[in-house]
Parts: structure tokens; C-alpha cells; sequence
């Protein structure tokens, strides 16, 4: 599979490794230039530093082989750009972090499936661990 | 407003006096030191001389070092300027015991002739340079029969000049010029410890400990004490200076092999020697980029000097195709057969190792292989540059590590920088040379005795001799100068007279 990360933040690097480990194709595009070494000081795959907006960086990052688009960015609003994009070349996994809950029955609307609020989500799973008791 | 101007150039260059000062204490101690050689070897005419150049230089030396009791520091123009000028003034000092000795009214008549070149000054100044850079390039036809003090002398001045006379100054006292700077002007050097002292510290006792090893490495293998202790000198310091007849030519394979080992330790770096002396990582010495290309060089080069030879139809021991190669690589000098009869394409070869020389922070000359890595890689990056897309990030790897795009293009520009004024300077001399020497030399023969000069090798094709014009002396001195500063000190203190010029317009 070939996988597009859109944004560089934590999750970000796990989950490329995650995709590496299981033989996948990774591209990352990322607007800031730092964050952009971060991540190729780690892994050898190829990094874009663009902001996702502007021009035609997702076919520069060749989307029509794209198996999925994952969006990472802290910005619901790149996020939901991301997925318009992806839809509009048809790759056929869309996936997004959220952000703002509230915005995610319009996520959902257009077939994407979304993350949201994932620190949430680790503080609930920590808690399970108590209430298990 | 003028008067304050001059005031603060006056004070600049008392600063500068004063640390030339401090560098014209090193041959008036090392000449202190080669006393004992001249009393054990019973010469006592080489004593006077002795006694002259350690009273001269350290007179001199404590006169221009009391004059300015300012504490000033002075500005990296400055550093680079005192190490160059000093680079300058010491090697005529070290020319004292060479001219006195060869003069000497006391030496008996029946003296081999080989001491009779050193009756001119313009030889004596000539192996003193050759000696400090730690070129090898002699004016003498047997080395063998030169008096022991000299040719103790003559090992003692690449000894020295290997490691640097401003390394050896700043490990023993404080310069007035920020001591780092100096140290960067003199070329050659690395940082390996936490501070500029504990670095040059580290790098004395890395050269003493592997002299002392080479020394009973030699003398295992064959030569005698004498031998060994001189051969090891000057083959760590990759000077290339030699007491025996014909250099290494009359000694046996196990010898040639030793001495082998001995350059190819001094062409690599004091860095990755430390790491080897201190954590017994053996890896240490081919870990990075610059060492897998010493040892890369050292294969193929071996190798294709191999096939030239062949084809020339050349008989040459393979022991001797070996030692040449990594004499010329290392930029060591050592010899074990005759190359004047070798065809343009052998020599050709062989000035192109010149060119490359040793690791960065060895005692070696030449471009330095730390920079053929650099602009090695400038070339694949340029390429994948072109097949980049638009937006896509570029790796620059070096030594396994990710440069910055801005770091990357400093690196490639001063390596380029570099390999562009040491072509250009040599290509000055090579025109200078063409007109000076004996019809009897090719203009191969001038090449290579110039990449030899500029990189501090001293393989020979013949034109560095007594009889060659002064003026050639004096290209060949300063190719030897300019090389072992790494050029742009050298290129700074020539510039400045020019510069004065102007400015008082």
C-alpha cells in the first residue's frame, strides 16, 4: 500500500512505523521545514515540505497510487482540506484526527472516517485500567 | 581620529611580534635538544652551530615576545597573518645549524661531498622548509653520509612540522592571539577535546606514542636503532626525510611493509586515532567517510599504478608499486625505487594522489580527503537535486549524519574554495618552473615535482637540486609554505602589503 501522511506531529512518526514495519510506501507532506528534518533525520521515505493548500502538492506526491490519506495536523480546517482533496482524486481510505468533535458528523457525511479528540481517548483508556478493578 | 587609528595598528602589530616571538622559541629549544645528539655522535663542529641557532632564535624570540606587554587579542586577519609570517621566519632559523654546520672551519677536509650542497644558504633554507612543512624534498645526494646531528636535525624539523610549531606552542604556553584562531590558521587541525588545550595535549601524546611505536616497529623489522628512530620520525610526520642511502630502497620487504604501516598511520586523523587509543575501537580507523576513501584510494590506487606499470612493461615488485602509492597518498616522500624513468601516465597517477593527500587532521598534506568526500558528494547531490520534485526535501548525509541544506553548501564551498586555489597555486608554479628547469625534464616532471612541493610529499623526479636556479629554490619554498598552511593564511600575508598599499592612497 502507499500511504500519504499529511502533518508531522507525534502520532505522526509512530505511524509511519508502523507502515514501514508492515512493508508499505510512505509519503509525508509537511509545511514546516523543521518538523520536515525531524522526521527524515528517522526514516528514509520520501518527505514534501508544502503546505497542503496550495498548488498541486498531493499529485507531486503522486495520488493517484495513494492507497489512503492520513491527516495528522493540529488545524481541522487542513485536515478537511486534505480529505476534499483525497476525495476528489479518489483514494480510497480518507482518515483524519479531529480536533473539534462537533465537526465530525460532517467528516462522516463525506465517507471519512475520523479520529477525534484522541487525548481523549487516552484518558479514557487510562481510566479503564482503575475501573477495571 | 588618524592618530587613534595608527595608535591601535601599532598595537595590532605589536601583538602580532609578540606571538612570532613566542614561535621562535621552538628551533632555538629543539636545537637545545639536538646537543646531545652532537656530543654522542662526537661532532663537535655541529655544536657551535647549535649553540648559534638556539641563542639566535631564543634572543630574538624573548626580544620581539617582552617588547608589547598588551594583552590585546587580535582579530582571525591577524591570527592568520602571525601563523603564516612565523611559518616563515621559523624554517630560516632551522636553516642556522644546516649552513654553520657545512661551514664549519673544523670539519675535517675528507668530509663526504654530500655536505657541500649546504654551503649555500639558499640550500640550507631550502631543507629547512622542506623539513618544517614536512615535505621531504632534499638538496642532499646521500643521506646517509651526512653528519648524525644533521640528520638528526633534519628528522627533528619534520618531527615537528608534522604535528605543527603552533600546536607544540600552544600545548607548552598561553599566545597573546586567541590561541584557537592561530591554531585554525596553521592548517591541519581538529578538534578532539573538550578545549583547545586538551586537544593539542591529546594530539602530542597520540604523536609521541605512536613515534615510539614506529620505532620499535622499524627496529623489529630489521633496521638498526639509528634508523628506526629517524625513519619513524619523519614517517609519522609524513615527511619523508631519510638517513639511509636511496631511502627505504636497500632495506627488505618486512622493513618496506613496517614503513608502509607507519605513513598510512600518519595520513589518518588524530580524531579517529584517539577514539582508537582511548576505546580500543580498531573501527575507529575506517569508520567515517574520509578514512573508508584513505583505504579505498589505497586499494585501487595500488592497483592501477599495478596496470600502468604493466603496460609500460615496467618491472616493478608489487611491494614497490605498493610503497610508492601509499608514500605518495599519505604525501609521505619515502622511496624505494627510481620514478624518473617512469612514463607520463605512472607519473600523472601519482600526482593525482599527491594532489588528494592524507586525512583531514593527520600530519599529511595535499586537498586534504575530507574534502575530495565533500565535493565527491556536492557531485551526487547536484544530480539527485535535478531529479528532485518540486516540493520533495533533499537529504545531504555526511559521515551518517543529515546536514542542513545550509550547513551542506558552507562544507561544499569551502572544500571547493580550497581544491581551486591549491590547483591554481600549483598551476603558478608549475608555469614558473617550466622556464627554470633543465632541458632534460618534461613537463610531467615539472608537475609532479609541484603537487609534490604544494602537498608536502618529496618524491622526486629530479628538479629539486643543488643546481636548480634560485628562483626555482624559491617557487619550490613557497609551494611548500603555502601548502602546509592550507593556503589561505599564506594567500592573507601576501595580500596585506597590497592592502596597505591601497589604503594609504
Amino acid at each position: 500500500m502507499y500511504l500519504i501522511i499529511v502533518g508531522a506531529g507525534l502520532v505522526t512518526k509512530q505511524l509511519i512505523s508502523i507502515a514501514l514495519e508492515r512493508g508499505h510506501k510512505v509519503a509525508v507532506i509537511e509545511k514546516d521545514v523543521e518538523r520536515a528534518r525531524n522526521i527524515m533525520q528517522e526514516f528514509d521515505i520520501s518527505i514534501f515540505n508544502a503546505d497542503i493548500a496550495k498548488g498541486k502538492i498531493l499529485e507531486e506526491a503522486n495520488v493517484e497510487k495513494a492507497d489512503a490519506i492520513i491527516a495528522t495536523t493540529k488545524d481541522d480546517s487542513v485536515n478537511l482540506m486534505t480529505m476534499i482533496l483525497g476525495k476528489q482524486y479518489g483514494v480510497k481510505h480518507l482518515i483524519t484526527l479531529l480536533q473539534e468533535k462537533e465537526h465530525q458528523a460532517m467528516f462522516e457525511k463525506l465517507d471519512i472516517r475520523v479520529l477525534s479528540d484522541p487525548e481523549k481517548l487516552i484518558a479514557d483508556r487510562l481510566y479503564s485500567f482503575i475501573d477495571s478493578d | 581620529m588618524g592618530t587613534l587609528k595608527k595608535s591601535q595598528s601599532i598595537k595590532t602589530l605589536k601583538t602580532v611580534l609578540r606571538d612570532i616571538g613566542l614561535l621562535l622559541h621552538v628551533p632555538g629549544v629543539m636545537a637545545l635538544v639536538s646537543i646531545p645528539v652532537c656530543l654522542i655522535a662526537r661532532e663537535t663542529y655541529a655544536l657551535i652551530p647549535l649553540l648559534t641557532c638556539a641563542i639566535a632564535s631564543l634572543i630574538i624570540g624573548q626580544l620581539l615576545f617582552r617588547q608589547a606587554q598588551t594583552k590585546t587579542s587580535n582579530r582571525i586577519p591577524y591570527a592568520m597573518a602571525t601563523a603564516a609570517l612565523g611559518w616563515l621566519l621559523v624554517p630560516l632559523f632551522g636553516a642556522i645549524p644546516l649552513l654553520m654546520t657545512a661551514n664549519a672551519s673544523n670539519l675535517s677536509p675528507d668530509f663526504s661531498t654530500t655536505i657541500l650542497p649546504f654551503q649555500n644558504p639558499w640550500n640550507c633554507i631550502f631543507e629547512a622548509f622542506s623539513g618544517f612543512t614536512s615535505t621531504g624534498l632534499s638538496m642532499a645526494f646521500n643521506y646517509s653520509e651526512l653528519p648524525n646531528t644533521l640528520q638528526w636535525w633534519r628528522s627533528l624539523m619534520e618531527w615537528v612540522g608534522g604535528v605543527g610549531v603552533i600546536v607544540l606552542v600552544i600545548s607548552l604556553l598561553q599566545p597573546t592571539t586567541e590561541p584557537y584562531q592561530l591554531y585554525n590558521a596553521e592548517g591541519r587541525s581538529q578538534r578532539i577535546g573538550l578545549t583547545l588545550s586538551q586537544t593539542v595535549k591529546r594530539i602530542w601524546w597520540i604523536y609521541i606514542v605512536y613515534t615510539l611505536g614506529g620505532i620499535f616497529l622499524l627496529r623489529i623489522a630489521g633496521m638498526s636503532w639509528w634508523e628506526a628512530l629517524n625513519h619513524s620520525m619523519t614517517g609519522i610526520a609524513t615527511g619523508g626525510f631519510s638517513v639511509s642511502e636511496g631511502s627505504i630502497t636497500n632495506y627488505s620487504p618486512a622493513v618496506k611493509l613496517a614503513v608502509i604501516l607507519v605513513m598510512i598511520l600518519g595520513a589518518i586523523s588524530f580524531s579517529n586515532h584517539y577514539k582508537f587509543l582511548r576505546h580500543g575501537k580498531i573501527s575507529a580507523l575506517w569508520s567515517d567517510n574520509q578514512h573508508q576513501a584513505l583505504w579505498l584510494l589505497l586499494f585501487v590506487g595500488t592497483a592501477l599504478l599495478w596496470g600502468f606499470n604493466a603496460l609500460a612493461n615496467r618491472e616493478v615488485a608489487f611491494i614497490d608499486i605498493l610503497f610508492q602509492w601509499t608514500s605518495a597518498l599519505t604525501t609521505c616522500g619515502f622511496n624505494t625505487v627510481s620514478i624518473v624513468d617512469w612514463d607520463g601516465g605512472a607519473k600523472l597517477l601519482m600526482v593525482l594522489a599527491m594532489a588528494v593527500g592524507g586525512a583531514a587532521g593527520s600530519t599529511a598534506g595535499g586537498i586534504k580527503l575530507s574534502r575530495l568526500v565533500i565535493i565527491f558528494k556536492a557531485i551526487i547531490w547536484r544530480f539527485r537535486r535535478i531529479s528532485l520534485l518540486p516540493h520533495e526535501m533533499m537529504r545531504y548525509y555526511l559521515n551518517g549524519e543529515l546536514l542542513t541544506e545550509s550547513e551542506a553548501s558552507r562544507r561544499v564551498d569551502a572544500a571547493a574554495v580550497l581544491a581551486i586555489l591549491w590547483l591554481s597555486v600549483s598551476v603558478v608554479g608549475v608555469f614558473v618552473l617550466q622556464y627554470l628547469k633543465l632541458p632534460t625534464y618534461d613537463l610531467i616532471d615539472v608537475i609532479f615535482e609541484v603537487a609534490s612541493a604544494t602537498s608536502g610529499v618529496g618524491l622526486s623526479t629530479g628538479i629539486a637540486h643543488p643546481d636548480l636556479p634560485w628562483l626555482g629554490k624559491l617557487t619550490l619554498i613557497g609551494l611548500m609554505w603555502i601548502g602546509r598552511l592550507e593556503i589561505i593564511s599564506a594567500l592573507l600575508l601576501l595580500s596585506l602589503p597590497i592592502k596597505t598599499l591601497i589604503n594609504r592612497k
